[in-house]
């Protein structure tokens, strides 16, 4: 008797762990990255779950398109994180956890262009570092939305993901953090450490250079 | 021809797109547009651009790499709670042998008709809670424990006398604490074997692999000594590329945070600031700033920081190695801080007393810019061009050369700087630009 009375009473613990982790889960996803970044640091484990699911995506595009070699950015996605779980201390409410961390990734981008010797050699068509053998094209095609009808087709696909290869690196940072990141251009001057009106010229820059890339290939902007 | 204005209006255009005007001023170039075809058919242009550009999906990092950096997350969490831990058997030890004094004192003063495991025969150490006292062979042994432990405990607390909070060590001596192994912690310390700190790290939990080694040997970073982890860039400076998130930036500062306690040489050449043995690309990234070396001038330093800070050029084109590396990693973190004069400060006196570095004139032309003195860093920005003409710094610093030239008004100095830029990186448009508004368009030259 007492082992079922003890028995359900565990089931009934089990329930409500599982609705309170819910619960909790719940209510860490709305949190600003800044809270989570500060529970984190109080010892919340899951709160860092949260924030690294909220930017997986961006920050493994934004260093995709930096390097153009998907096995890099893998390691540098995983190298970024790890530099913020190493300097949380040092985490500061007043401080945007956003661009924190895409200063550290861009700042490990760019150290890793400048140790590449053969980096304006790569071809957009060469095996990314997949064991399939893909290469950036397919892996950006790959991943198109079904939705959009041009975002499938392949062509068009290759132009944007050409034109976008083919800008200057400083243009292209601009380009990525404003347009897929959606960072303010102030924002952007401190990841990249320039005045804004730099900032803003290399993205006007970067704009034409695109719709000139993009003229050629018929692709109708 | 275009209307008036278009001069002005075009480089707002952007700001314009993205909506990071105010009312009025986007209100202004609404006006334009409506007004100038050659405008509105470039911002068509542009937003045509920038939807073409948003049908690139977004790419997802492989299931892997998340679970790994979530994995050491939680590591660093539990390391974190766990800090405590090392000091627990011999807290534990004491306890015990406070609680057992003090319950034998009690059966002592009221001896009852039973079971005390000496009775009649009480150590005097006992009461006072000493260790050593014949209490029982389970408290002796947890007594015998204790000054074996304490040492220990405090070992891992000391920056660089053995694993950290951070160090797989240290969370594995916690983990084993409470665990299993503890009896035969208790063994090696009766015969009086010390445990070597190596044991400790060696008796690391496994952590599940997850992903290819590689991710596991980027897991190590987390094991690293706590003299390293002041190393990690301060929050939330942004900061110049490789200095920041690169290894020899962490070993600048390294250097710069713990300049009483250098390491020698030969081991930071080899190993990282997050305590992970160098890659070989980071090995070929150079050496280390020598540590010795160093000479003041023999007219003393006030009348050359003086004549430094007003911007006048110093004699220093040969190439010297950089002899002052605490200070100018102090004057490099004091530019990421955002603390320009303090960088100035430092890195004109770590030059004046031996030289820096790429680094250290790179940092303080950029920290002259931030206060700007442009001049004055035009002056570093040419010492820096003409004795690294190949560093890694040197596009960058061209560029602002010519940019700064421009800023105090030195046309033709610009027009050279930009020349000579694009020589050697003839692509660039921002500069194709710039050397064409200054050669063809009206005088702009004078500032910002």
């Amino acid at each position: 008797m007492l082992v079922r009375i003890d028995q359900r009473k565990r089931s009934v613990d089990g329930v409500l762990g599982i609705f309170r982790s819910r619960r909790g889960a719940a209510r860490l996803a709305d949190l600003p990255d800044e809270d989570l970044m500060i529970r984190y640091r109080r010892g919340d484990p899951r709160a860092f779950e949260v924030l690294v699911h909220r930017h997986e995506r961006g920050l493994f595009s934004f260093l995709v398109r930096m390097l153009h070699d998907a096995q890099v950015a893998e390691d540098l996605f995983q190298e970024t994180f790890l530099r913020v779980v190493r300097s949380a201390d040092s985490f500061k409410r007043s401080a945007r956890f956003k661009t924190w961390l895409y200063t550290i990734a861009r700042n490990l981008a760019v150290d890793h262009m400048r140790r590449s010797v053969h980096r304006r050699a790569l071809s957009l068509d060469a095996p990314v570092g997949h064991d399939d053998g893909a290469s950036f094209i397919d892996l950006v095609a790959s991943a198109a939305p079904g939705s959009d009808r041009r975002a499938q087709d392949r062509e068009f696909v290759e132009a944007l993901a050409r034109a976008l290869a083919d800008l200057p690196a400083e243009q292209r940072e601009v380009f990525l953090l404003r347009e897929y990141e959606a960072m303010p251009f102030k924002e952007i001057a401190e990841v990249v450490d320039a005045p804004v009106n730099t900032v803003k010229s290399r993205m006007r820059y970067a704009l034409e250079g695109l719709r000139r890339a993009l003229v050629p290939h018929r692709v109708e902007p | 021809m275009r209307p008036e204005g278009c001069d002005r209006v075009r480089p707002l255009l952007v700001d314009y797109l993205y909506g990071e005007l105010d009312q009025r001023e986007a209100a202004r170039i609404r006006a334009h547009i409506d007004s100038c075809q050659g405008c509105s058919r470039h911002l068509q242009e542009l937003e045509q651009t920038r939807l073409a550009m948003a049908s690139l999906p977004a790419l997802t990092p492989p299931r892997a790499a998340v679970v790994s950096v979530i994995h050491a997350a939680e590591r660093g969490v539990r390391a974190d709670r766990r800090v405590w831990w090392p000091m627990a058997p011999a807290l534990g030890a004491a306890v015990a042998a406070l609680l057992l004094a003090l319950v034998w004192g009690h059966m002592v003063e009221e001896p009852g008709p039973t079971e005390g495991p000496v009775s009649g025969h009480v150590d005097s150490r006992a009461r006072a809670g000493e260790p050593g006292a014949v209490v029982g062979e389970s408290a002796k042994a947890k007594a015998e424990e204790a000054p074996t432990d304490a040492p220990r405990a405090e070992a891992l607390e000391k920056p660089g006398a053995g694993p950290s909070r951070w160090s797989p060590g240290g969370v594995g001596q916690a983990r084993d604490v409470g665990g299993g192994s503890d009896a035969r912690r208790v063994v090696a310390s009766r015969r009086g074997r010390r445990v070597p700190k190596r044991s400790v790290g060696a008796r690391r939990p496994e952590v599940a692999s997850v992903g290819r080694p590689r991710l596991q040997a980027l897991e190590a970073p987390l094991a690293r000594p706590s003299a390293s982890k002041v190393a990690v860039p301060p929050m939330p400076v942004p900061a110049a590329p490789e200095t920041v998130a690169g290894s020899r930036g962490e070993e600048l500062e390294a250097h710069g945070n713990a300049s009483s306690d250098k390491p020698p040489r030969s081991s930071l050449s080899l190993v990282g600031a997050d305590g992970r043995s160098l890659r070989p690309e980071e090995r070929e990234a150079g050496p280390l700033p020598a540590l010795a070396g160093r000479g003041l001038p023999s007219g003393g330093l006030a009348p050359m920081l003086a004549e430094e800070r007003e911007g006048a050029a110093l004699d220093d084109t040969s190439p010297r190695a950089e002899e002052e590396p605490g200070l100018v990693a102090q004057g490099v973190a004091a530019f990421r801080a955002g603390r320009y004069q303090v960088a100035v400060d430092k890195l004109t006196e770590a030059r004046v007393k031996g030289g820096v570095g790429e680094e250290g004139l790179f940092h303080l032309a950029m920290a002259l810019d931030r206060l700007g003195r442009f001049a004055a860093a035009v002056q570093v920005y040419e010492v820096l061009v003409a004795r690294f003409p190949t560093g890694p710094r040197i596009q960058a610093a061209m560029r602002s050369l010519a940019r700064d030239r421009e800023r105090i008004g030195d046309r033709p100095g610009a027009v050279r700087a930009w020349r000579g830029y694009l020589d050697r990186w003839p692509g660039d448009r921002e500069a194709a630009d710039a050397l064409q508004r200054l050669t063809d368009g009206p005088g702009q030259s004078g500032g910002r």
